[in-house]
This record gives structure tokens, sequence and C-alpha cells, in this order.
């Protein structure tokens, strides 16, 4: 060891072959979880639908117009033509425009409780699961309580109580959609707490609020987002629902379950312009969802990133 | 003819955008009843070889070139359904961590017995019988019964013994172990090592010992391949590797062992950086990068395995070591750091902190509504200790001895059931508010970073979070104090911005050392800071801390399984024994002259990278396994697996007295030697004066404290 050859001549090494510096720049959680996003093809269609979807409900009526106001006895259930592409309602409005409405309001709606039901369940969870004893047994315990309760009477009494309205309906379909979500996080929760990066907070000081919101909700991130999707869809879903069996939002204002409803009364009679168009959005919708959901859950699951 | 011979046998896994070369050329050979020991860093090939003999490669893994020989068949050219005679019949292999490896559905006698079912073709009842046999072959205590045990309902040992059974059942040919004994204690460890050597001789197999540990492998190894990027890069028989190592990197190995730096009281020498990425490897020689020694002419050329002779074979431009490389050879001093430097030693001061009979019990209830207690777990009992300012106490001792216990106690992450923590005038383990106030003094470093930092958050928030916290000044001088300490802790600025996971393992223990810098602590207790990490690397984490206690005047409390990484870094060494701190004093004396049986035992049972050592042990060691903590022996805790335990060892409680003006100072009866300043040659287990009847225990302890 003490004999050498003459070291000046060897190049100093660098910290990439060193490994110091990784050779590629560092990338975000988010962007590496786009690649494995980007990798599931089903995926990457159910989004363009998704976009098309929206832009036909949101922006469509912009560039169409139709008789949607004025009930006009000479057209009434006309098959599609030119002037009507998809025919004409029992009122002889124009069903086109009608579809391009639904699907605004049953997004606006599908979203709106969908995200209520994501954030409430998200905090509720996250809150149960941190503190743990017996306040997580009563939490855990109300929502238990509100599963079992038969959620349809409850709609039917909030509905007859405050009105249709699309916000009351918002309201109604969130703030009884986030039972599940609630469960999945609070069970992350519970994982994430015994973790030794939240021991680190704790040591260092830190308090519940601060782990909560640091640790504990955005590791939580994943599960959350992914149930988002999934519970948009419910929304949609549910929606349509209220509204096939009558208890939906007012009129005129009408969500595809509406249009749909309104559909299946004529069906027998051939008018199949009022059936297929508003079903295959609705399916189309809570489909792509589902498959986006699904392909985000892969994204989120860090084992499958690629550095 | 050896038994197993492997030729140029190359391994390929290909990913979705790359192909790793993960086996380039790997020629080794195994002849019946001798032990190979493949050796290596994390990463360099040493599993994977070890897969390719069995063809269990990872999704998308090939063997793409070579040949692998097993009596002359080539393993290489068989189809899958012959391949699967061969695993099990042929080779049998165990695994790392046998509870992921065993199914814990079936009981180990069924497991056992279906692979026994399946090679010969027997029925279930001569299949149990079978595996009985093997059982009580494997040392499992009364086999009978075991063998309808289920894996949770075993002990590690005990389960890693099942699957060394699993593995044999058929007495195969070759034995692969693949870090047999990374997951178990050391006094396990030596236990397993022991029972394969010697089912080896009596079935006269061919046993490949892969690990990461030069210790496990000096006494066990007959021949020794050094693996380095998926290459061999030195191969001899294991007197002759320790002896006289040929290649830079085995000798930079060895450089790294702490044990070598607590002898000749130097700096440990670390390999600088990482093995290269195998999805390019790198055109010259792969180690060059790292190499202290290499040339302009190494990055260019790739060196072939040759040497003198075909017994000791190398693959280096420039070797080091006996045989002079050339005649033209001039001396020079090296351009890089090397192991000659003196381990820097820091002023020891005033006691920080003193612990006074701390108690923790966690206790065992049952019942989800009314918890009741039914039992409790005795994890830190009566411990009481010192530690001085700029002092390093090193705790050690078997997984659950509750040295764990005692740094969480220290930092407030348990509350303690009773005794004190005395830290500036107050008592921390009574005083709630006491303990929010010091927080700042008392910093934890945690075993695995990683773990320990949110997966989240970059490592800029990840060293800021304690400042923002505490509310250190504002935020421009958070971030200043934030680069200074990753300059501090040697990584580049640049990498602030990292999420923890694109890290190293020892860049992440570096991170982790700043965070519990960042509030300028007076105690840092550092829990197996580097037990996750390859030896090449444990040595820059150590020399760090070293060198950042004499820059701050640091004490730390460094708790650790592994002796020698303690004695490296300690002043002093306390041992615990299942929540008892049986012996401590200062870190030379007590390895050099243990008093305590348990003490002694450790040092027996932890290898040494010193083939002359360790087959010189043969015998020596604790026996047995842990006892229970929720019922832990009466009197000496010890006494149920200690070689001179009395019938007094069972009744009274052996008190922690003095055995050196020192301060060295041990709790056991009947101790290895007597009080005694100068500390002469430790006496041997059976001439320890052992009193026959209780009227002599006085004497006993009188004159040891005498």
């Amino acid at each position: 060891m003490a004999i050498l050859e003459d070291t000046s001549s060897a190049p100093e090494p660098t910290a990439v072959e060193l490994g110091l510096e990784s050779a590629a720049n560092p990338r975000s959680m988010f962007a590496r979880g786009w690649e494995v996003f980007a990798e599931n093809k089903l995926a990457l269609v159910s989004l363009v639908v998704l976009i098309v979807i929206a832009g036909f409900g949101y922006l469509g009526p912009f560039f169409y117009h139709g008789n949607v106001t004025v009930v006009n006895p000479d057209d009434v259930t006309m098959a599609p033509s030119a002037a009507h592409p998809l025919g004409t309602d029992q009122y002889g409005l124009d069903f086109l425009e009608q579809l391009m409405r639904g699907t605004a309001t049953s997004l606006d709606v599908g979203l709106a409780a969908g995200l209520i039901a994501a954030v409430v369940g998200a905090f509720y969870g996250a809150v149960a699961g941190y503190a743990g004893g017996w306040l997580d047994s009563l939490m855990m315990r109300i929502i238990d309580a509100f599963m079992s309760f038969p959620l349809i009477f409850a709609l039917i009494y909030i509905n007859t109580v405050y009105g249709r309205s699309q916000l009351t309906l918002i309201m109604e379909i969130g703030f009884t959609s986030w039972f599940g979500i609630t469960r999945l996080v609070r069970g992350e929760a519970l994982a994430i707490k015994v973790r030794d990066y939240v021991a680190a907070s704790k040591m260092m000081g830190g308090r519940s609020t601060r782990i909560i919101y640091k640790h504990i909700l955005p590791n939580a991130i994943g599960t959350s987002i992914v149930n988002t999707t999934f519970s948009i869809a419910d929304a949609v879903f549910a929606l349509s629902v209220l509204s096939f069996i009558g208890l939906g939002l007012q009129a005129p204002t009408a969500d595809l379950g509406g249009l749909l409803d309104t559909g299946t009364q004529y069906a027998s009679q051939g008018y199949w312009w009022l059936v297929y168009p508003p079903a295959v959005v609705i399916i189309a919708i809570i489909m792509a969802f589902n498959i986006i959901g699904d392909a985000l859950r892969d994204a989120f699951e860090t084992r499958l990133q690629k550095r | 003819m050896p038994l197993l011979e492997l030729k140029d046998v190359r391994t390929e896994i290909r990913l979705k955008r790359s192909t790793v070369h993960a086996l380039d050329g790997v020629t080794l050979s195994v002849e019946a009843g001798q032990t190979l020991g493949v050796v290596g860093e994390s990463g360099c090939g040493k599993t994977m070889t070890a897969m390719s003999i069995m063809r269990l490669l990872p999704n998308g893994g090939a063997v793409t070139g070579g040949e692998i020989l097993l009596g002359g068949r080539d393993l290489t050219a068989l189809t899958e359904a012959e391949m699967a005679k061969v695993r099990g019949n042929d080779i049998g292999m165990i695994f790392q961590d046998p509870m992921t490896s065993l199914n814990p559905t079936m009981t180990i006698g069924r497991q056992i017995s279906e692979s026994v079912r399946i090679h010969r073709g027997v029925g279930r009842k001569e299949a149990h019988a079978r595996a009985v046999e093997v059982l009580s072959l494997v040392g499992m205590p009364s086999p009978q019964r075991r063998a309808l045990d289920y894996p949770h309902q075993l002990s590690g040992g005990m389960r890693q013994r099942a699957m060394i059974g699993m593995a044999l059942a058929n007495e195969p040919k070759l034995l692969i172990a693949d870090e047999p004994t990374t997951a178990l204690d050391v006094t396990v460890q030596k236990q397993i090592l022991e029972l394969i050597e010697s089912i080896k001789e009596r079935l006269g197999m061919a046993v490949i010992l892969v690990t990461h540990d030069l210790g496990v492998i000096a006494g066990r190894a007959d021949k020794i391949a050094v693996m380095y990027a998926g290459r061999v890069v030195e191969t001899t028989n294991t007197e002759t590797l320790y002896a006289n190592p040929r290649h830079p990197y085995t000798e930079a190995l060895f450089d790294s062992l702490p044990e070598r730096g607590a002898e000749s009281g130097t700096k440990l020498y670390s390999i600088p950086g990482l093995p290269p990425d195998l999805t390019e490897p790198p055109a010259g020689c792969r180690f060059a990068a790292r190499c202290r020694y290499a040339q302009a002419s190494c990055r260019e050329q790739d060196p072939q395995l040759t040497g003198e002779t075909s017994e000791h074979q190398y693959a280096c431009f420039f070797p080091v070591g006996e045989v002079e490389r050339s005649a033209k050879a001039v001396p020079v001093t090296l351009t890089e750091e090397t192991s000659a430097e003196a381990i820097p030693q820091s002023q020891i001061g005033e006691p920080l902190l003193t612990v006074r009979n701390l108690v923790k019990d966690y206790p065992i209830t049952a019942g989800a509504v009314l918890r009741r207690k039914i039992g409790a777990v005795s994890a830190v009992a009566d411990v009481s200790f010192t530690i001085y300012q700029g002092e390093t106490l090193g705790l050690v001792g078997e997984s659950g001895c509750g040295k764990t216990t005692v740094g969480k106690l220290l930092v407030g992450l348990e509350d303690a059931t009773a005794g004190e923590i005395g830290y500036g005038g107050r008592d921390l383990a009574a005083d709630k508010h006491a303990r929010g106030a010091v927080r700042r003094e008392i910093q934890l470093m945690f075993q695995d970073s990683y773990a320990a930092m949110n997966p989240r958050m970059r490592v800029r928030s990840v060293l800021r979070e304690p400042l923002d916290i505490q509310k250190v000044g504002d935020k421009a001088s958070r971030d200043k104090r934030i680069a200074e300490l990753f300059d501090q802790v040697g990584l580049p600025r640049t990498a602030l911005e990292r999420y923890p996971h694109e890290f190293s393992g020892g860049q992440r223990q570096r991170v982790g050392l700043a965070r519990a810098l960042t509030l300028a602590p007076k105690l840092i207790v550092a829990d197996e800071p580097v037990s996750a990490l390859d030896v090449s690397i444990q040595s820059q984490v150590l020399n760090l801390m070293k060198d950042l206690q004499v820059e701050f005047g640091l004490s730390y409390l460094f708790i650790s399984h592994d002796l020698s990484v303690v004695r490296y870094l300690s002043d002093r060494i306390g041992v615990m024994y299942l929540g008892k701190l049986v012996e401590i004093g200062p870190a030379e004396s007590v390895y050099a002259n243990p008093v305590h049986h348990y003490t002694r035992g450790l040092l027996d049972t932890i290898p040494v990278a010193d083939p002359a050592v360790e087959k010189a042990k043969e015998d020596k060691g604790i026996v047995g396994e842990l006892p229970s903590a929720i019922d832990p022996p009466s009197g000496c805790r010890f006494r149920t697996r200690c070689p001179a335990a009395q019938s007094l060892c069972a009744e009274q409680e052996p008190p922690l007295v003095e055995f050196g003006t020192n301060g060295h100072l041990a709790a056991c009866h009947f101790p290895l030697r007597r009080f005694d300043g100068d500390a002469g040659e430790p006496a041997a287990v059976g001439e320890v004066v052992l009193p026959s009847q209780p009227d002599a225990i006085d004497d006993a302890t009188e004159s040891t404290t005498a």
C-alpha cells in the first residue's frame, strides 16, 4: 500500500460518477406519477372522452342554438334531422341543446358533490385516525349510524323540506356520500401516524394540527384523489337516479337522469333518440371517472414509479 | 471436477426502457464439501448470482450467456420443468427473511413434507416422518411438536432453522444461503452459521454463502469471491484474501471495517460514491471512479481476472498487496483521504444528563372497550447511567434488550414508568414542561432515515421543519442555516430540492444527521444509525459523526447491536440485557476485560473479519434465545443463558458494582474477574471460584466491592 504508482495522472472522478449527483434532473412526484398514468392507454382514452364530454356540455351551447324555451306543437317528437340533429321531445324542444345543458348540469352537481364528499371525508378520517382512542371510536360510530340509515328516506325528506334546487342537491349528495372516503383515509392515517417521520415531528415539538396538515393529509392524498374520482362518478350516478325517480332537479332545469326519465316514457313508441344519447353520456362519464381513478391509484403507488 | 461451475455467466434484466446488466461474465466454482463465500456491497450482483443458478430471476430477467454446470450438466439448457426438479432436490436455498419465505397459513411440518412429497413421490405419512427427522437434524427442540406449529409461533432463529430444514429435506448437493443471518440477532446468527457448517460436513454438501458481512464469511468460507458491479473482481482462499488482498476494492472494504479503526486508533477509510449504474456500465475498470489508485488507463481498458497463480485471481492493472507491481514503482503520498489520519478526540466535560433508576413497562391489555391490564412487558428495568459533555456512550445488546426504549425515553417519545432523567437541574421524566424546554437540546437520529422523512416533502422542507416548529429566526436565516448544515454533512446544496427517495442510503443518513443538528443540540441519541448501510458507506457516516462531535462538542448516545461499531465511536460502552444495564465502563476496558458473562459472550459471538481469530473461536458464545420480557427470569435476568449460573442467581438480583478505578461497573454474582485496578487477563469461565453454599455469597459480593 505504501508503494504506489504516481497518481497525478489520474483524472478526478466527477460527482456524477460517484453517484453524489444524479445525472438526470430531479423530477417531482407528480411528473413521475403522470408517466405511470400515461402508460395506461385506456385511462388516456377516458381522459379524452371526459374532456370531449365536458366540452360538449359547457362549450357546446356557444356553437349550437336550438329551441329549448318555446313549446312548439308542430315539432313534437321529431326524429333526428338537419334542423334538429338529435330530434325533438314531446314538447317540440330541441334535444341536442337539452342534452348539452343536461350534461353540464350533471357534471356541475357531480363535481361539486364529489369534492365536498372528498374534502369532508378526508378531514374527518384524518382527524379520527390520528386522534385514535375514544374520539376515533365515537367518530366512526357516528359514520356507522349514518350508513345504517336508508338514505333514500333522508333524501326524500330533505327534498320536500328544502326544495330541489341545484344547490340543495349538491349539498345533500355531497354530505351523504363521504363515508367511504372517511374510512379509507382513517385507515391511512392509522398507518401513517406510527411512521418515524411523525415521531420525528412530534419530537421537534410539532402539534397535532401541523402533523395532520403536513404529514397525514399529504401522504393520504393518493387515496383521497383516487376516491374523489370515484365519488364524482357516484355523485353523477346518484343525481341521475334521483332525477329518474322524480326526486331530481326542479323543471325546467334537467340533468341527464331527468332526460333519460322523459325518454323512457316514450321508449315504447320508438323514440330512440330520447333514450340512447343521455344513457350513453351517463355511462361514458361514470366509466371514464372510474378508469381514471384506477389509473391514478397506480400512479400514486410509488413502487411503480421510475426515477 | 467441481460440483458447480459458472463459466462467464451473463444475466440481464429487461426493464421498460433499459436493460440492467446484472451479471457480466461471472466465473466461479465450488467443490463438494466446500464453502464458497460471496461478498460485496449491496447491488453488486451477489444475490443475482444465486438467483441465476436457481433460475429464480425477477420479471424480465434471464441468463443470456455462459454456462452453469451442476455436476457436468448445464442448467441453462434445461427446460422449466426439468429445472423445477433441480430446485429443492439438487440445490436447496435459504433466504434472508424466514418470515416472508414461509407460508403463514401452513404448519412448518407440512411445508417441509410438501417438498419431500413433490420430489420423492412418497405418501403423506412418510413425508411427515421425514419432516420431523429433518427438524431434529437442524436442532429444532422437540421436533414432533414443532412440526405442527405455524411460522408465527416460532422465534426468528427457529424459523430460520425450519427454512434450513426445508432446504435440506431432500439432501441437496448444493446449498445456497443468501444472507441467512442478516435478519437475526448476533447470538442467534452464530448458532445458525454453526448449524449450516455442521450439516455441510455431515451431508458432504457444497455451500454458497452470500453475505455483505466480512466477519461472517471469515470463519465459515474456504474460498471467497469478491464481487463488484456484476463481476468477480477477486477470488482466492479465505486466509490468503484476508492476509493479502490484491484488488483495491477488497482492500478498501477491509479498511472500512470499524474494528480496524478502533485497533489502530485511526480514522476509517471510506470508499467515495456508489457502485456504478449497471444499465450503462462504464467502459473501463468498473471500480475506477471510486478507486484511490486509479490511473487514466483504468478508465479506458477493462482489466481481466488474472493472477500469478490460478489460486489467487484478481481483475486489476495496479494490484495492491505483497507482490511488487513493477520495478519502477515509486512511493507517493495518497491524494485522497486515507486511513492514516488519527481519530479526532473530543474534550469530555461535566455530566450532561443523568439517568437514575429508569423503568419503562408497556402494559398488555385485553378487551376492546374496558381495557383491562393483564400484564406488562418490562422493557427497561432500573437503569442508571450518566452521559458527559462531549462524550459518546455506546449502548449495545440484542434486539429486545431495551436499548431503543432508553433512547426514546431520553428524547421524550415515550413516558417513563418510574425513575428520573436529570438534565440541566430538571427531571425530564416527571416534568413535562421541562421536556418541552429542552426538546431542542436532545435530538434523535433514526435508524432508517428514509422512514423518518416525509416522502412528500423536499429535503429542504424536511430540514426546515424543526426550525419552523421552534420558530427560530426568519425565513432567510432558516434557509441559510439549512444550506450551512448541508455543507457540514458534505452534501451539495443543489440536492436540497430533491425528495428523500432520490438519495442513497448513506446520503440519507447524512440528511438525517443534518436534521438532528438543525437546532444545535447538546445530545444526539443515535439509534442504530449505520446498521442498514454497507460497510463502505457506514465508515463515511461514522467518520462524519466523529468530526461533527469534535466541531460542536456534541454528546452522543450511540445505540447499536454491533459491538465493533460501538467500540470505534464510543468513549464508554454500556451493555444491556433484557431491560437491565449489566455492564458499563470505558470502551477499551469493557472490550478487553469484560466482567459480565453476557458481555464476554457477545464479544465471542460477534464475527471478526479475521479467519485465524474466527476459526479459533469454536464453541464459545451465548447459547439459546432471549427470554420473554413479559415474565423475565427472577434474580439475574441472564441466568437462563449464563454458563456460570448458580441457584443464588435465581434468588437475588446482582447489584451494579465497581470493578475498576476507571468507572467500570457490572452486575454479576460470579464475575469473570475481580476488582482490579490494572485489569489483568480475564479468567476463563471454568476458573471462576463458584461458592456452593449460600453463606459464601456475602463473601463473594464483598470481595468484589472491596
